[in-house]
């Protein structure tokens, strides 16, 4: 059951204790964190850099707003509610449909129909800060609902697949696509049941999936293998993935991106403190990839330049051959 | 008139005769020794001086072993309590009050409270129940059942709150899990936080504490993996 950490050593796992003192502690510096914990001011830095990000429809800041909420919806079919501050996924509502005939009944990703004072209490809920980090009085982003490219059709349970690089130093390092599940209500984070599916970072091409710490080659309520999808525009997501690194001045970076099918790439948000499930999903440890850009880092590197590098060291057939080289 | 007599049992041998060398020899430092406060004083520090024994307990177990606790210190604080009910019924009665607090939790979720309100509402919920369980219990002649008046409130109350949260947002499992995890911690927190001669060795030698915070801050530099790590990670070592 346990394995010998000499092993997991050799295999270059990163673990929690070393991921928070040596890269978290020593890269991200506190007064940076709010630039990707709120999530109204990463959205800010990235369209001020010219990246894509979903469209803002408005902004609930607080109790009193929280009936402004019909006028900022309008007649829109589809909308996605989310705290500023929240962390791992939590409190996002996805309304993806309305009912015909009463306007005020919305249908969530999953099915379920809820009232718009369902929807208005939980938005009191986001702006009492019940889903924030620090559990402080929180904002409510209402925006565009990102309709998957048809890429990931059959491997997703309603939500919204997307796509989870890590970006060290400016040099994207480990990617996988997130694929939403029954059991993760839609939401594309592995600890509430969905499945990663690791990324080959030169071809853009997904390995094998990780659900809960196990390994699985097929999705769980599809049937349909997570192994060889081809995903679009990957240089693009690699190139805005390391630009991530500029907006926030973060070292160590979760940048998540997803695929409209009308607009392509967009990012997301961005994440101070990325989970290490990435690594079971690709079947590959982190810390001797960080290892090798601490090795071939230069700070005159463009973002463009570091998607290269990347594409060049960390492809799934040069690791192999690696492996099989020691 | 009326006289009153505090008494605590205190195993002073040792002590007593330390304290009457350095009187002959005239050494000062014996007269910041804590056992020239006052009995009461001195009762409450024994317990407080436990308290960095327990969150090194916790520092070992989330960063070595890696168990997941709701909040950072409330399993020293239910251990804590633990002292007063004795284990077996600190945990029944820790169970039954974090359960029926849930229960009642998810019913006024129901009413769509604000946070704070709901949050306080919590908060009276639990002092009700805690006066109920007591009522109940010694009317039953159980006379343990009063001390769960000891238990942390305001900490069981935000313990509710956190775990209908993660029920909600991560489901059952995640919330049992590190439910679960809180009261293991606060058991082996409150197995270290009893044994009778560290108690005494550190309320005797305060300046022990200062072994504790070494350890403390030698553990804030440990990076290897988390046994649990060596579970979760068990895929990688394959290939």
């Amino acid at each position: 059951m346990l394995v010998s950490p000499r092993i997991l050593r050799q295999a270059g796992v990163l673990g929690l204790n070393e991921r928070n003192t040596e890269f978290i502690a020593r890269l991200n510096p506190r007064r940076l964190y709010p630039r990707v914990d709120d999530k109204a001011l990463t959205k800010k830095l990235a369209i001020e850099a010219g990246m894509p990000v979903p469209a803002l429809y408005g902004i609930i800041n607080h109790q009193g707003e929280v009936r402004a909420f019909g006028d900022i919806v309008g007649d829109r079919e589809s909308f996605v509610i989310k705290p500023a501050q929240g962390s791992g996924g939590d409190g996002i509502l996805v309304v993806t449909g309305r009912s015909q005939r009463r306007s005020n009944i919305y249908r969530l990703a999953s099915g379920v129909r809820i009232s718009a004072a369902e929807i208005a209490h939980h938005i009191s809920n986001i702006v009492s800060g019940q889903y924030s980090l620090s559990g402080n009085p929180d904002k409510a982003l209402i925006e565009y609902c990102v309709r998957f490219d048809p890429v990931f059709a059959d491997v997703s349970y309603q939500g919204v697949p997307d796509i989870r690089v890590i970006v060290y130093r400016g040099y994207p390092t480990m990617a996988m696509v997130r694929l939403p599940t029954r059991a993760s209500d839609g939401k594309a984070n592995l600890h509430q049941g969905a499945v990663g599916a690791g990324v080959d970072m030169s071809l853009g091409k997904t390995l094998t999936g990780v659900l809960g710490n196990d390994v699985v080659d097929e999705h769980p309520d599809t049937g349909a293998l997570v192994t060889g999808l081809h995903i679009p525009r990957w240089d693009f997501i690699l190139t805005t993935a390391a630009r991530g690194f500029e907006v926030t001045g973060l070292g160590y970076l979760g940048v998540d991106i997803v695929i409209d099918r009308d607009l392509g790439p967009m990012i997301l948000e961005m994440n101070a403190r990325p989970g290490l499930n990435i690594q079971i999903a690709n079947c590959a440890g982190l810390a001797d990839r960080l290892a090798c850009i601490d090795e071939i880092y230069s700070d005159e590197d463009t973002p463009a330049d570091r998607a290269r590098i990347a594409r060049r060291e960390f492809s799934a057939a040069r690791q192999a051959s690696i492996l099989f080289d020691n | 008139m009326q006289v009153d007599f505090a008494v605590q049992e205190n195993h002073l041998a040792a002590v007593t005769i330390a304290e009457s060398q350095a009187a002959k020899r005239g050494a000062s430092l014996i007269s910041i020794s804590l056992y020239r406060l006052p009995i009461q004083t001195q009762a409450v520090y024994s317990v407080l001086l436990m308290i960095p024994i327990g969150a090194l307990v916790m520092v070992v177990l989330r960063n070595f072993v890696g168990i997941d606790a709701f909040g950072t210190f409330m399993p020293v604080l239910i251990a804590l309590a633990f002292r007063e009910t004795k284990l077996f019924w600190g945990v029944i009665l820790f169970t039954m009050l974090v359960a029926l607090g849930l229960s009642i939790r998810f019913f006024l979720d129901r009413l769509r409270l604000l946070l704070v309100p709901r949050l306080s509402a919590v908060l009276i919920v639990v002092v009700m129940l805690m006066l109920v369980i007591s009522l109940v219990s010694h009317r039953l002649g159980l006379e343990t059942g009063l001390s769960v008046a000891l238990f942390p409130m305001v900490i069981i109350a935000m313990t509710i709150e956190r775990m209908s949260v993660v029920w909600e947002e991560r489901g059952a499992a995640d919330a049992m899990r590190a439910g679960l995890g809180s009261l293991v911690v606060a058991v082996v927190a409150y197995v270290f936080m009893g044994i009778a001669w560290l108690e005494h060795l550190i309320f005797t030698f305060p300046e022990l504490l200062l072994v504790v915070l070494a350890l403390v801050v030698l553990a804030g530099r440990y990076t290897g993996y988390r046994l649990l790590e060596l579970r979760r990670f068990r895929a990688l070592a394959d290939n």
